[in-house]
């Protein structure tokens, strides 16, 4: 009782001690980064101690991943009892909140990238480059937009493609051209 | 060889305008797939190699090359400007570039990332003319020990890129490592967590985790910027843009120390530019007086960034030349050029055709001197590319990453990766976690395991063999020294806040 005892004081001292500057959001993405890594981690170890690792002589294959995963997984939670317990002083400006045309750039580029084996690079440039433009600067004209997203693609196209060639993918062309 | 095949292989380059011409080409070309994000100097060099079979060797020599030492140095154009590194060698770049940049510097920059890169090409040309059979056959003597004991080394270093915060850094460097394991076991050749994917089992590809740690969280977190506010044309005037001679003298031991590493680092196979940017950077924040300032726009972070990754060219092609054996990853490519066009590095490519020796000498001195004026005359339009809307640059931007990342192996799944790592870097830069350590312990994770692991071997499974070897062993203690010195620092550092 008495060694718990002495824990919680110890924290306590520590609480009051420690204040370090941080950003509200930076401490937040921090906490999700420090629990996404020992989750992660945790898995990974679990892979490493229960698969076959080989070893005739010297260090097994897992042997290697298994300190390093145990390390990083010791940091992590170090980092993350440190940051429930230390008393953070955010010196920070409010940030505002992230703009959803961040998180909607994210979407389109993976969309984006999942149609270059659908439509085909050509067609799935040209789309995305209209649509992040427009979506950045709503401002912008349609028939500018286009007509610079269908130069620029073109543009690539010679480049990469007939000059280096690149064999990108175009199901679509390849369809129509059978 | 006798000075009249010297002269001889000078001048079957400098008394040829069209040869010339296209080691400029091959120059401007590597400059430009260098300063693209996604496109690097190994893939220009690789794309570049079915357009030199018309040509006659030297002339081809004379391009690739050309393409080579343009493609390092423009690496920084992208790293500085738009703080997504155009090829691996430029991320530390990135570090004092970009700042710098932000601070309306974005020409000087440039100016000393031109400077800095012509002086590591020349330092290692020097080195590379004079003394390259005896540094080839040193450094080629590397046997597990050394190698580990460098990779440990490269590693320690990974505190000196951290930024604010040492924990943060070593969990990425960790993370770095663990990416590593992903594969092959380099000793036992069983599969490491590939999950059952084939594509998996080359293990992750450097381009595609760079350019999606870098490039796509940097393309979100700038994409709500308003036009034309970051950087503005007001200083491009050559005055500006070039450093004074005089300050250039000041920062002579930085620049030496620098291209020196880069060379050294060059000439031993297997490692590469960004190793050797690593590693200059930190001797560089050690030497200096100012060392505080280092991340927040210090030109001598620029200076042994590019002084080191050009420093590497003229060492990579050492044991390249003499001895056949390429020493990065551009060089490999290279070496298959030269294949191509029937010219076999080794020994006796010195003894059977000095000429063409010299006239390879010769190019790379030429194309150094191209790289650095095309650079600065470049500089004007590199800058304003940055006055194109930020909706369009933006979107370009993305099309292009995803290119670079597709082009280096034709692989679909490259692309997943890049989005994979986009996604992740870009809540790790919310929570303001380094990028650096990530992609450094990712190069030398798997170089550190599987070397350690074959030393431990070598000596029947004790350590002592380290202590038996002088090179592994300087190495080992000055990495010890440097995490000391890095703990002891960033302690009193935490005591004066």
């Amino acid at each position: 009782m008495s060694f718990i005892y002495g824990c919680q004081c110890k924290l306590a001292t520590f609480k009051i001690k420690e204040i370090r500057k941080m950003g509200k959001t930076e401490k937040r993405f921090e906490n999700i980064i420090f629990v996404i890594f020992i989750i992660g981690f945790s898995y990974l170890l679990y892979v490493a101690r229960t698969s076959e690792s080989y070893s005739f002589d010297g260090v097994a294959s897992m042997a290697f991943p298994s300190w390093i995963f145990i390390i990083t997984i010791v940091l992590c939670s170090v980092g993350l009892v440190r940051n429930l317990l230390i008393k953070w002083k955010e010196t920070a400006p409010q940030e505002p909140k992230t703009d959803l045309r961040i998180y909607l750039s994210l979407v389109f580029i993976i969309i984006y990238a999942a149609l270059w084996n659908i439509l085909g690079f050509c067609f799935s440039t040209i789309l995305f480059l209209i649509i992040e433009s427009k979506m950045l600067r709503p401002s912008c004209d349609w028939k500018k937009v286009t007509l610079i997203a269908i130069s620029m693609t073109a543009f690539l196209v010679f480049i990469f493609g007939v000059l280096f060639n690149v064999d990108f993918p175009e199901p679509l062309i390849e369809l129509l051209l059978g | 060889m006798n000075f009249a095949t010297i002269l001889a292989g000078v001048f079957s380059i400098i008394g040829n305008p069209v040869t010339l011409l296209w080691i400029l080409l091959g120059t401007f070309l590597g400059l430009v797939f260098g300063a693209l994000p996604g496109l690097s100097a190994t893939m220009g060099v690789a794309l570049l190699i079915p357009l030199t079979f018309t040509l006659s060797p030297v002339v081809a020599i004379g391009m690739m090359l050309g393409t080579y030492i343009g493609g390092i140095a423009g690496g920084a154009v992208s790293a500085t400007l738009l703080n997504i590194p155009g090829t691996p060698s430029a991320v530390v770049t990135c570090l004092d570039g970009h700042p710098m940049a932000m601070q309306g510097k974005a020409a000087r920059a440039l100016g000393w990332a031109a400077f800095s890169s012509g002086w590591g090409s020349i330092v290692s040309w020097i080195l590379l003319i004079t003394i390259s059979p005896f540094l080839a056959k040193m450094c080629t003597g590397f046997g597990s020990p050394e190698y580990a004991a460098l990779a440990f080394f490269g590693l320690s270093i990974i505190a000196a890129v951290s930024g604010d915060s040492l924990i943060k850094g070593i969990i990425a460097g960790l993370f770095g490592v663990s990416l590593s394991f992903i594969g092959i076991d380099p000793i036992w050749g069983d599969l490491r967590f590939t999950f059952g994917s084939i594509n998996l089992m080359g293990g992750i590809s450097t381009v595609a985790a760079l350019i999606g740690l870098y490039s796509i969280p940097q393309i979100l977190n700038s994409c709500l910027d308003k036009d034309n506010e970051k950087i503005t044309g007001k200083d491009l005037t050559i005055k500006n843009i070039v450093p004074p001679f005089k300050e250039q003298w000041a920062h002579k031991l930085n620049i030496l120390r620098s291209s020196l590493i880069g060379t050294l680092i060059g000439i031993i196979p297997a490692t590469g530019g960004n190793i050797a940017a690593f590693i200059a950077y930190d001797q560089a924040k050690r030497f200096s007086k100012d060392s505080e300032s280092f991340g927040k726009g210090n030109p001598d972070g620029i200076i042994a960034s590019e002084a080191s990754n050009n420093g590497v060219c003229g060492g990579a092609l050492i044991p390249m030349l003499t001895l056949g054996i390429p020493g990065d990853s551009v060089t490999a490519v290279l070496l298959g050029g030269l294949l191509i066009h029937g010219i076999q590095p080794g020994p006796a490519l010195f003894a059977n055709s000095p000429i063409l020796v010299a006239g390879i000498f010769t190019t790379i001195l030429v194309a150094t001197i191209f790289m650095v004026l095309l650079q600065v005359f470049g500089i004007k339009i590199f800058v304003k590319t940055l006055n194109v809307p930020v909706n369009y640059l933006n979107s370009v931007l993305v099309v292009l990453s995803l290119i670079g990342s597709y082009a280096i192996r034709g692989s679909f799944f490259d692309v997943l990766l890049t989005l994979c790592f986009g996604t992740f870097g870009y809540l790790l830069s919310k929570a303001k976690f380094p990028m650096a350590p990530i992609v450094l312990g990712l190069v030398l994770g798997c170089m550190f395991e599987g070397e350690f692991r074959r030393a431990l071997k070598l000596g029947g499974g004790s350590a002592k063999i380290f202590l038996t070897r002088p090179i592994a062993l300087v190495f080992i203690l000055i990495a010890f020294a440097i995490i000391i010195s890095t703990i002891i620092k960033s302690k009193k550092s935490r005591a004066a806040k």
